[in-house]
């Protein structure tokens, strides 16, 4: 078709001007998601230091996420998926509404960060001048050589047909006595496929404390060492505190393999390593108090407190002083917005966190100061099973009914001594 | 191929791997029916006299004689004269209603529409394709839609149950349908599948009075405010996509743009004063508030990003309150960020029920920042 020509051609200077007047009008507010390059911030120089620093460990080239976010040709083609995941919350996986300076391992985005991304994948993804080198991507234990080193006996295969697999494999360690541990690491072999990982103690049959059915306050020994997921460095454990590892217990690692897209044809094989640090003895043992209906207060909860149609609530209240140091989910619970505040004798409340859950992002989370928790306190835990609110291109969300057995939290918590 | 794709430098698509072809946009105003008239400034249409409205175009340059030529930058023709503008269609340029109702894009980001209630039990639903094109008859054959003006939503069992409910019948390339009779501002929902194996999408309109079409202002013709003393036409070639004449396809006489579809003035600067700041922040969430509960969801975005711009010039501040203040605001202000964009995304595919969660959300937020920031130290 032969473009038309209806109107009388400008003059240079006149076309010169009216463009001009058009740039300035172009200056406006973007109207909504739409591809006009409106975005006055450009990769080069404001998405990319964000994207190296937020989301760099795993979008990275042979990273474990399924794209590398770190040049501009490779993130550009992403952009209404990253308005998507952004919008959503789903990404950054830190689904923690409490300030992010309340924990060691937060993964937050600031607002204007999140505000510079979203205006750059919805203003035509600009990508601005001087390209930054790219750092190289840090390989090895993140802190520093282990203490002990147990690699898995053997490389295990993810077959061409199965895109996912979850191992559980026990590892024998060689240890004559107790031994404390601050802090635990995994290796991946292959870190495309290590999706996430679990690595527990295994003890000795009829080893370690026994624990009535309905016994609400006591508390277990820890023995969780670490939920794995891409791009979190582990934490060490501070102030004398450690996990205890039993004179002949062993490791059990569960692994969940997950091929992304580009790999889902190739068989794909692993061979990952745990590292431990040992803590210096005496260390005061990390234990476990679980916040679940099983351990729940068997008194009734306040009216306010009851569960409806759309939430459940349980408390719990302790019977020592302890302060907490991480808490954790249950994999079972999702689709809900938690909330578990901590009520102190004193009266003083504090919120411990408020977070939704996201499926394959179980990990821990570790406070910046640990909460003090003295006798008598009542933790609080509230899950309200709502719909998340997405984004119109976000896929909408499984059903599930609220499932009272489905809460369960992990509080991380180490007795105070002198009492 | 992939016209969405838009780079600042050659290369391929990253999409389909094709040499990319350098584009150049630019906003300009156009006839609602004749998109060959493109203007620099807002103003009447030279053919008809109606209302220009704003759209966003390539701008690429030619030769009358050899329209082969394309280029990004201006030059010389072959003959010694200057080359000459040429206009293309863009997707997603277009997001102004073209029968004076309200427009909305559906959540695959291919189909728009236009909800029009021009007289008592009358509703028309006008289908676009994403250059703002009437759909075909072929594909509005397709569709299934029916208007919805009364339904019950069981929050228990998370089911609506509609209470009247109309289909909608293709007639002259409009689907429409004669509801009851509603009062003014008259609700309701157009749910939408256009495709038999495709989602049911739902949009909500609310109209404050009966859909205007006004004649043309008689013989009128309004003079470019600018440096130009007279209007300038400048040359539009539609895209070999674009089906000719298919902005005129049958319809009714196009009015000016909704109120939604107004476009933005220039946001106002973040005052320097953290209460004037918070005020502002707070009179913004209220007007997000006010549009939602007028029906005018497609503009909701502008002040929610008004305030999300408020907020994140507070976010530097954070450091001066104290310890249980900023465990307050700094995520208060995070979500309210996040929902501002939330609701941009909504406000576009008109969903109110969707909206309004946003919006409880994004108003909790600016509550909660607004709190924390008051009489702050």
């Amino acid at each position: 078709m032969t473009p038309s020509v209806l109107a009388s051609t400008p003059t240079r200077a006149a076309a010169a001007a009216a463009l001009t007047a058009a740039a300035l009008a172009l200056g406006a507010p973007t109207m909504g998601a739409h591809k006009p390059i409106t975005s006055p911030y450009t990769y080069n120089a404001d998405v990319f230091p964000i994207v190296r620093d937020r989301c760099g460990a795993c979008h990275v080239d042979g990273g474990p996420a399924p794209m590398s976010l770190l040049t501009y040709k490779d993130a550009y083609p992403w952009g209404e998926s990253i308005r998507t995941e952004l919008v959503a919350g789903h990404m950054p996986p830190w689904p923690v509404d409490t300030a992010p300076e309340r924990f060691r391992n937060a993964q937050a985005l600031t607002a204007r960060e999140l505000n510079v991304l979203l205006t750059w994948v919805t203003g035509g993804n600009p990508q601005g001048d001087g390209e930054r080198p790219l750092a190289e991507r840090p390989r090895g234990w993140r802190l520093g050589p282990p203490d002990l080193i147990v690699a898995m006996p053997e490389a295990i295969t993810v077959p061409a047909d199965a895109t996912e697999r979850t191992e559980e494999i026990t590892l024998p360690i060689d240890s004559r006595g107790d031994q404390w541990v601050r802090a635990v690491d995994l290796l991946p072999g292959n870190a495309a496929l290590v999706r996430s990982a679990t690595i527990g103690i295994r003890v000795p049959e009829g080893d370690g404390p026994g624990r009535g059915p309905h016994d609400p306050v006591s508390l277990r020994p820890e023995r969780v060492l670490a939920a794995w997921v891409p791009g979190e460095p582990p934490v060490p454990l501070e102030r004398g505190a450690a996990f205890l590892l039993p004179a002949g217990a062993a490791l059990t690692l569960r692994v969940h393999y997950k091929k992304t897209w580009q790999h889902e044809r190739e068989a794909m094989t692993d061979r990952s390593a745990v590292g431990l640090y040992f803590a210096e003895p005496p260390a005061a043992e990390v234990q476990a108090l679980a916040l679940s209906p099983d351990d729940a207060d068997r008194t009734p909860a306040p009216a306010h407190e009851s569960s409806g149609a759309d939430g459940i609530s349980l408390t719990r209240t302790i019977d020592r002083d302890l302060r907490a140091v991480a808490i954790y989910p249950d994999a079972g619970l999702t689709q809900a917005t938690v909330s578990v505040t901590a009520r102190r004798p004193d009266g003083s409340q504090v919120e411990v966190i408020r977070f939704r859950p996201q499926p394959d992002w179980v990990r821990r989370y570790w406070f910046a100061d640990p909460i003090a928790l003295p006798a008598g306190t009542r933790i609080s835990v509230r899950a309200n099973f709502e719909d998340e609110l997405l984004p119109p291109s976000a896929a909408p969300p499984a059903g599930s009914a609220p499932d009272a057995a489905a809460v369960r939290l992990t509080l991380d918590v180490v007795p105070v001594s002198g009492r | 191929m992939h016209p969405d794709v838009i780079e600042s430098a050659p290369g391929s698509c990253p999409i389909c791997r094709m040499t990319l072809v350098p584009v150049r946009l630019e906003a300009v105003w156009t006839c609602p029916r004749h998109p060959q008239i493109a203007r620099h400034e807002a103003g009447a249409c030279p053919i008809d006299h109606r209302a220009l409205i704003q759209m966003t175009v390539a701008l690429s340059w030619t030769c009358p004689d050899h329209p082969e030529i394309d280029r990004i930058d201006r030059g010389v023709c072959p003959d010694g004269t200057p080359m000459v503008p040429k206009r293309t269609l863009r997707p997603h340029g277009n997001h102004n209603p073209q029968h004076g109702g309200q427009f909305f894009m559906a959540p695959d980001n291919f189909h728009h529409l236009e909800g029009a209630y021009p007289r008592p039990r009358l509703f028309r639903l006008y289908l676009y394709d994403d250059y703002a094109r009437p759909l075909p008859a072929a594909q509005l054959k397709q569709v299934k839609a029916r208007v919805v003006t009364s339904e019950v939503y069981d929050s228990r069992a998370g089911t609506t149950r509609e209470l009247a409910s109309f289909p909608l019948a293709a007639r002259s390339g409009v689907l429409q349908a004669t509801i009851d009779r509603l009062p003014l501002p008259a609700r309701m929902s157009a749910k939408v599948r256009f495709k038999d194996d495709g989602p049911e999408y739902r949009f909500d309109f609310t109209f404050a009075a009966y859909t205007q079409e006004p004649a043309p202002a008689a013989g009128t013709l309004v003079k470019a405010s600018g440096a130009a003393a007279a209007p300038r036409a400048l040359a539009v070639a539609p895209s070999s996509a674009a089906a000719p004449g298919a902005a005129t396809a049958a319809g009714a006489p196009p009015v000016a743009g909704s109120p939604a579809a107004a476009p933005p003035s220039p946001p106002p600067p973040v005052p320097d004063s953290v209460e004037e700041i918070v005020a502002q922040l707070t009179a913004r969430a209220r007007e997000v508030g006010d549009l939602i509960r007028q029906g005018e969801l497609a503009a909701v975005y502008v002040p929610a990003f008004q305030a999300r711009d408020l907020a994140i010039a507070l976010e530097p501040r954070l450091d001066a309150l104290d310890a249980a203040r900023r465990a307050v605001a700094g995520p208060a202000i995070a979500r309210l960020v996040r929902t501002a964009w939330l609701l941009d995304a909504f406000g576009d595919v008109g969903n109110r029920q969707q909206i309004a969660s946003a919006y409880a959300q994004f108003t909790a937020a600016a509550a909660d920042v607004a709190a924390a920031f008051r009489h702050a130290p």
